[in-house]
């Protein structure tokens, strides 16, 4: 596998680990406090940092004479990134007439569901530049190296 | 200039215009009617919309590679920007606010619009940029 198929690998384990703690908590906190006391396991979502260290796990071994990183690799980038941007927006725009249309015209919620749906934004598209990676350079080794 | 650069300077023309318009209407019912009255001078950015006219106004023309490039760097470049309003706009209130505080849902939409609006500008601003303002012997 090469560097990039690695750090996607790594990326959607965290995703899965932040869905799953954050699922869990919503869960034990919806069956304890009832909702929406429950909304606040959505905090969870914090562990999606660790996806950030993935550049620093996975470093670009540099040999002489080798093309780490080609046109190709840039074209499968930029199409992952453009998949991540359109996640990220629909979830946004899903998450703001949901509750637009549940809570209602005059209804309020409480400020903390400005940053806890910036966060969320950023899991689904740290989800989708992965699905995406794995999706065009293939999800196992293919004999690229890196 | 070829029809990308026409298209992107209405763009940024038509928000600017709406910004400026929205600006002076907010400080004429900030001393009228002050806070949160004046804020109603924000639908004046509705006027940013009616420069996507002009993607029908200028008529489609040839589109190679390096025009697509272009396209794919400004639109990258669009997005970057949009999260970083969107990121202010969500963290700013919860900051000065504080978690327990209680926010109107209307602006959860103004959120998204005014992403999309900030999407468009910088999208424009970097087309502009990567073409150069003004013409440089392409002409479509």
């Amino acid at each position: 596998m090469n560097r990039a198929q690695k750090m996607a690998w790594f990326n959607l384990t965290v995703v899965a680990i932040t869905i799953g703690v954050t699922a869990a908590a919503v869960i034990a906190l919806t069956l304890s406090d009832g909702m929406p006391w429950a909304l606040y396991g959505l905090g969870f979502g914090g562990i999606i940092v660790f996806s950030l260290i993935s550049p620093l796990i996975f470093r670009e071994k540099k040999r002489p004479g080798q093309v780490s990183f080609d046109e190709r690799d840039e074209h499968i980038h930029r199409r992952a990134l453009q998949a991540s941007d359109s996640a990220s927006c629909t979830l946004f725009l899903a998450v703001c007439i949901g509750v637009f249309l549940v809570v209602g015209l005059s209804g309020s919620v409480p400020a903390v569901v400005l940053p806890i749906m910036v966060g969320w934004a950023f899991i689904c598209g740290k989800l989708a530049q992965s699905i995406a990676i794995l999706v065009q350079y293939g999800r196992r080794d293919k004999g690229e190296k890196s | 200039m070829n029809r990308e650069q026409k298209v992107a300077l209405s763009i940024v023309v038509t928000i600017l215009a709406a910004v400026v318009a929205s600006t002076v209407a907010i400080i004429i019912l900030y001393q009228k009617f002050g806070m949160p009255e004046a804020l109603r001078g924000l639908a004046f950015m509705g006027i940013s919309g009616s420069g996507s006219l002009s993607v029908f106004i200028f008529k489609k023309e040839t589109f190679d590679e390096r025009d697509k490039l272009i396209q794919k760097r400004a639109g990258l470049a669009g997005f970057a920007l949009a999260y970083i309003f969107v990121g202010l706009a969500c963290m700013i209130p919860f900051c000065v606010m504080g978690g327990k505080a209680l926010i109107s849902v209307r602006w959860l939409p103004q959120i998204f619009i005014g992403a999309c609006i900030t999407h468009f500008f910088f999208y424009s601003i970097t087309i502009l940029c990567e073409y150069g303002l003004g013409s440089k012997g392409e002409k479509l």
